[in-house]
């Protein structure tokens, strides 16, 4: 543990403090003030200044003293000057007063009542609709070579930009409210060492706010609170030119993931339950998870984590997955079938599951509207196994989630236990790949590229965000203190996950691919870094308003915390309910930070 | 030695100004998660809420900065 002289402290640089000494004595009381304070005049010791505009502005203060005695004549006159910042302060959104809460969610359900054209007409330029947001997302997300938004360097920049982008369109709307997060490691903290209640039983999912987690409807729309029953575009049905702008679409032509054939015209949230078991142990991130991430020693891993342990949970927790076949022994079990998914995802990116590519309407019961396993590639193959290993390498994964798989290491071969023979083993290799893994299911939209339409999504990245920050600011300390710990490598990069399903690390090359001519075409697909994650990739977003791009590593630049033009900050980089929990990583009473702490307990869970 | 005295042997003045946002102080006073002050790396208004700018001056120091001198207010 360090000592206190070692402890990194995040303090602001004060003024010059004021020096009363022999030079200056004369009271302020009795003295003259003059502000300029961004350019606006105001007289008076105190004085109120409401800033409209974020960013730096200069302040001067002009101080007219009298005469030093009644027999004087002149006055002395000293300017001051300084500067504050503007920014928008993102707060927990439970914090928020009614008022607040109420203008912030206005705000944000804007963005899902007008399209681009009527709400640029009504808020101005920087107003989106929820539909660009969502379809950038597929765009970046569901391209079938690889995600360009996850499981690689550029999550952390892209997400935190694309919440700002987010935050600048509701402000568009309201220049008054910010983005507020929702720092789930409370009702983590509550659900562990409080009154034992669900994080489904937040205040986030009241009714009046974000509503419930899951949904009564047989097709698993929201159906409580403000964004009951949210549209899904129906991108099929606008004009063709109108169409050009939503390239990714599900069979039936809706915003949605193309894999994901839910047919529902509303946005959906499944629930906590994936084919009928619930997900995970029903946990949200904790403070564990939150002191692991923070004890990150570079941003590779950081990303990691963010990308991770320190919301993915939630996404998958709120979207839910059903309508899941699953084989008459699938080898999973259902509590574990939540991973299906992305292992589903796996197989379409690399040609082995295909997903129709319309669907009519009257096929809304979904069991005409699958994906499904390529039967043509399979034949190709020679077997389920080649497919599963040689071709793809999607039974490391399932090995994973299954009690009944190994890897038997005499052999080098997967085996299934108590199945022997090697006709009974194919056909079960067979079953799980065709009858277990070709298919998704119809999956909430939080568990899918098209997440964002679910408004609890932007509560998410925040919180994840404002870890970053706080990381951030304490490696800039340990920096200043030449600290030996503590001091975070912001060399770009990713610590790929080993346990990650969708972590493949694969670009799957479809350029080549023409299955009208050849249905057992598949991509070559080889290990790399999906271009939006390089470092020098544009950042596609346009977060100062000029229209200007940045790379991915010039836009982790801009949302350094200190960045005096980042136009947010946080209420708080506190976290005193993990404190309670004996995780000491955030912002201490006496303001400073304990980075042995959290790096000593990752070393100890990292070895054990 | 008096006020005037020290005052006529140097005309500068010692004025600084200090900024808080009385929202954000009652935002984070609220906060179920009994959040401290955030200490920011440079001094922070909010838009669209007021931010209240104070001279700070001699009647404002310490102590021990104006003890044996004193400052008359």
């Amino acid at each position: 543990m360090h000592s206190t002289e070692q402890r990194p402290r995040v303090t602001r640089p004060l003024l010059p403090p004021t020096v009363c000494n022999a030079l200056a004595l004369l009271p302020l009381c009795s003295q003259a003030f003059v502000w300029d304070i961004a350019g606006t005049k105001l007289v008076g010791r105190s004085v109120s200044f409401t800033a409209t505009a974020t960013g730096k502005h200069a302040v001067s203060l002009t101080v007219t003293a009298p005469a030093a005695d009644a027999t004087a004549t002149t006055t002395t006159t000293t300017t001051t000057t300084g500067s504050v910042v503007s920014k928008y302060v993102r707060r927990e959104v439970r914090s928020l007063s009614d008022e607040a809460r109420e203008a912030t969610l206005g705000a944000m359900h804007a963005l899902y009542e007008y399209d681009d054209a009527a709400g640029q007409a009504k808020y101005g330029s920087r107003f989106k609709s929820i539909a660009s947001f969502v379809s950038k997302h597929l765009v970046g997300s569901a391209s079938r070579d690889c995600d360009a938004w996850h499981d690689g360097a550029a999550f952390y920049t892209h997400h935190a930009a694309f919440s700002l982008e987010f935050e600048l369109a509701m402000q568009a709307v309201d220049p008054a409210v910010s983005l507020p997060y929702w720092d789930f490691t409370v009702d983590a903290h509550e659900q562990a060492y409080g009154d034992g209640a669900s994080w489904t039983t937040s205040d986030v999912f009241k009714s009046d706010w974000f509503g419930a987690v899951g949904s009564s409807r047989d097709d698993r729309a929201i159906d409580t609170g403000k964004w009951a029953l949210t549209p899904v575009l129906k991108v099929s049905s606008l004009a063709a030119e109108a169409q050009a702008k939503y390239p990714v679409t599900n069979p039936y032509g809706l915003l949605r993931s193309p894999w994901n054939t839910a047919a529902s015209a509303y946005v959906t949230r499944g629930g906590t339950t994936v084919a009928g078991a619930e997900v995970f142990s029903g946990e949200v991130p904790s403070c564990k998870a939150y002191a692991s991430c923070y004890a990150s020693e570079s941003m590779a891993v950081m990303n990691e984590c963010l990308n991770g342990a320190t919301h993915g949970a939630v996404h998958v927790q709120i979207g839910g997955l059903w309508a899941k076949s699953l084989a008459t022994d699938s080898l999973v079990s259902p509590s574990m079938s939540y991973e299906l998914l992305l292992i589903t995802k796996n197989l379409w990116r690399q040609g082995y599951v295909s997903c129709p590519m319309s669907c009519t309407d009257d096929a809304q019961s979904g069991a005409t509207c699958e994906c499904s396993l390529n039967e043509a590639a399979l034949a190709a193959a020679g077997s389920a196994y080649e497919v599963l290993t040689t071709k793809t390498g999607v039974l490391h994964w399932v090995d994973l989630i299954s009690d009944a798989i190994s890897f038997d290491d005499a052999t080098g071969k997967y085996a299934i236990a108590g199945v022997t023979d090697p006709a009974d083993l194919d056909e079960a290799w067979e079953d799980l790949l065709r009858n277990t893994l070709a298919s998704p299911g119809h999956v909430g939209e939080m568990y899918t590229s098209a997440s964002p339409y679910d408004p609890t999504f932007w509560l998410l990245h925040g919180t994840a965000d404002r870890l970053v920050h706080w990381r951030r600011l304490t490696s800039a300390a340990a920096v200043a203190a030449d600290l030996p710990t503590g001091k975070l490598d912001t060399t770009w990069g990713y610590a790929h996950s080993s346990v990650a399903a969708s972590d493949t690390n694969l670009v799957c090359d479809w350029a080549s691919v023409d299955l009208a001519a050849d249905a057992s075409a598949v991509p070559s697909c080889a290990t790399g870094t999906c271009g939006g994650h390089l470092a020098d990739a544009v950042s596609p977003f346009d977060v100062s308003g000029d229209g200007s791009s940045l790379t991915n590593e010039e836009m982790f630049a801009f949302l350094d915390p200190t960045n005096e033009a980042l136009t947010y900050t946080y209420d708080s980089f506190a976290w005193a309910h993990c404190d309670a929990e004996g995780y000491a990583f955030g912002q201490q009473t006496d303001g400073s930070a304990d980075l042995s702490y959290a790096l000593a307990r990752n070393a100890k869970a990292t070895a054990t | 030695m008096t006020q005037t005295e020290l005052f006529s042997k140097s005309p500068s003045l010692a004025v600084s100004f200090k900024v808080s946002t009385p929202d954000t102080a009652a935002a984070a006073a609220s906060n179920k998660a009994t959040n401290p002050s955030v200490d920011y790396p440079w001094m922070l208004v909010e838009p669209h809420r007021a931010a209240n700018f104070e001279a700070a001056g001699c009647d404002d120091c310490a102590d021990e900065v104006i003890a044996g001198v004193g400052c008359v207010s």
